[in-house]
């Protein structure tokens, strides 16, 4: 008798197994858009931070709705940037002169009263320079290019990484599960955060072909991604990445007869990234960025008010900054603080 | 009432829902000679410094069969005489099921060149989409629909939503 009820015990385990499989993956998926979906509905505070090594960028902001936010942006703790969007309107100021160049499209561009204006730290307002009610479908926008950009574009991010790698909830006792490869803190035990992770694809052999046969399929960001996304009370609290390419440095030498023995990590991870990013470029994709990403909320649904400033402002023309609407000509590039999808296609 | 312009119908032909394709719909739906103006008063002559005033489009909806919608205006928003913006506010008819997100989502379909893109402004969700040199904002209000159209080179599009949106029908 009891011999049977351990079959039957097993027969259950395995069966109950075999049917939550395919369901719980789609269920996952739909439980962190649900989650974005929520999050992005509501007011809220947050801190994006990228660190990337011998460099570090920290953009703190707030998001009153999806056409009213603030964003303000470090690099190495140095305080380069401040802006605010509000409506159509735009403000900015600058805290690091020389960091000027590298938030314009073209500094040639610029009004030499709104650089001098600017250069002296002074508030500059643009009363209809905010970025563009819609984002060209065509323009692309490369990470890393415009911080305060990505910060606002975080969701948009991981809905992209949710298309491109398998989702788990995170399971300490799972078989899958693997301590020393996580990189991530664990949720508090008896706490109310879930916490879901991306898990890395497979590295393509140096047979494999993409882009039709055409060429040689190549790694990319997914292949060394981890990424963890904390969830409470359905809203999103934390997003972090780790583009992990130590990890995976034995992979990339089995795969690809990479030659870095004898040479220390760091070296390693450089020699491989350059080496896979020259590739990449020569087939038009884009490149690996090896970093780790950061990004907190607070305040969700809290009171959230963003305001322009009134103080020591001037009026000027910001339309040769990245994140401005580019009405006199150029085309939009900043987005909303929106990364709601469209809509469903009704059937 | 003025006579609408080239810009307002194509505007307002593009958002009206029909009930073609429908295969239940036969014998329902309002005639377009029946769709009536929302009340005249609805929108202050001014609105973010745009002269505000309801165009005359009996002519071009009265071919319209089997509709959604049992009362419409389109007012025209202007600086000086250049056309800065539309205003369709139509009012759903008892066949209508507008609560419903598959019937939203039939009807931000028909709107525009592109796909909407839902944006939240303080409470209102808000459906953005393009058309030829003008952009489409979409919002519901109860039994209402709203669809404010802005050209392309307008300005202040967002400023002139947000006061779009305190507009109670």
């Amino acid at each position: 008798m009891k011999g049977r009820a351990v079959v039957v015990t097993v027969a259950m385990l395995v069966a109950s197994g075999l049917s939550a499989c395919g369901e719980r993956d789609r269920g996952i998926v739909a439980d962190v858009e649900a989650a974005i979906a929520k999050t992005e509905r509501q007011s809220r505070r947050f801190l994006y931070t990228e660190d990337l090594g011998q460099r570090n960028v920290a953009v703190r902001g707030a998001i009153e709705d999806d056409f009213r936010f603030e964003a303000a942006v470090q690099e190495n703790n140095l305080f380069l940037l401040e802006q605010v969007i509000r409506d159509d309107a735009i403000a900015t100021r600058l805290q690091e002169p020389d960091a000027l160049g590298s938030f314009a499209s073209s500094l040639a561009a610029a009004p030499p009263e709104t650089v001098e204006a600017l250069k002296s730290k002074k508030w500059v307002v643009d009363s209809i320079a905010a970025p563009s009610l819609l984002l060209a479908g065509n323009v692309q926008v490369v990470t890393g290019d415009d911080p305060v950009y990505d910060a606002l574009t975080v969701f948009n991010y991981v809905r992209q990484v949710l298309r491109q790698q398998d989702v788990r909830k995170f399971d300490e006792n799972s078989l899958d599960y693997r301590p020393k490869e996580d990189p991530f803190p664990k949720p508090k035990e008896s706490s109310d955060v879930d916490r879901y992770d991306f898990v890395p694809g497979r590295l393509p052999r140096s047979t494999d072909l993409a882009g039709g046969g055409v060429n040689q399929a190549v790694p990319a960001m997914q292949h060394f991604r981890k990424m963890a996304i904390y969830v409470r009370n359905g809203s999103v609290i934390r997003v972090l990445e780790d583009i992990d390419v130590v990890g995976r440095l034995d992979d990339l030498r089995r795969n690809y007869d990479l030659n870095i023995d004898g040479t220390d990590t760091d070296r390693a991870v450089e020699v491989a990234i350059l080496g896979i990013n020259e590739v990449r470029q020569g087939q038009g994709l884009d490149l690996i960025r090896v970093r780790k990403m950061s990004f907190g909320l607070k305040d969700i649904g809290g009171d959230v008010k963003v305001d322009l400033p009134e103080d020591d402002v001037v009026a000027g023309d910001l339309s040769f900054l990245k994140s401005t609407t580019k009405r006199r000509g150029a085309k939009s590039q900043a987005p909303t603080a929106s990364t709601v999808p469209p809509v469903e296609t009704a059937p | 009432m003025r006579k609408t312009s080239s810009i307002a119908s194509a505007v307002l032909i593009a958002s009206m829902l029909t009930a073609c394709g429908s295969p239940d719909i036969s014998g329902k739906g309002t005639v377009g000679k029946d769709i009536v103006p929302i009340a005249a008063d609805l929108l202050p002559p001014e609105l973010l410094g745009l002269s505000v005033q309801a165009e005359d489009i009996s002519g071009t909806i009265a071919s319209e069969q089997q509709t959604y919608v049992d009362a419409t205006t389109l007012y025209s928003l202007r600086s000086e005489d250049l056309l800065q913006a539309t205003l369709q506010v139509s009012r759903f008819n008892s066949d209508a099921d507008g609560d419903s997100a598959k019937f939203r989502n039939s009807l931000l379909n028909q709107i525009g060149g592109s796909r909407p893109r839902s944006v939240r402004l303080g409470k209102d969700n808000v459906f953005l989409t393009s058309g030829t040199k003008q952009q489409l904002a979409t919002w519901f209000r109860g039994e209402y629909f709203l669809i404010l159209a802005t050209r392309e080179d307008y300005p202040m599009p967002k400023s002139l939503l947000r006061r779009a949106l305190e507009i109670q029908p």
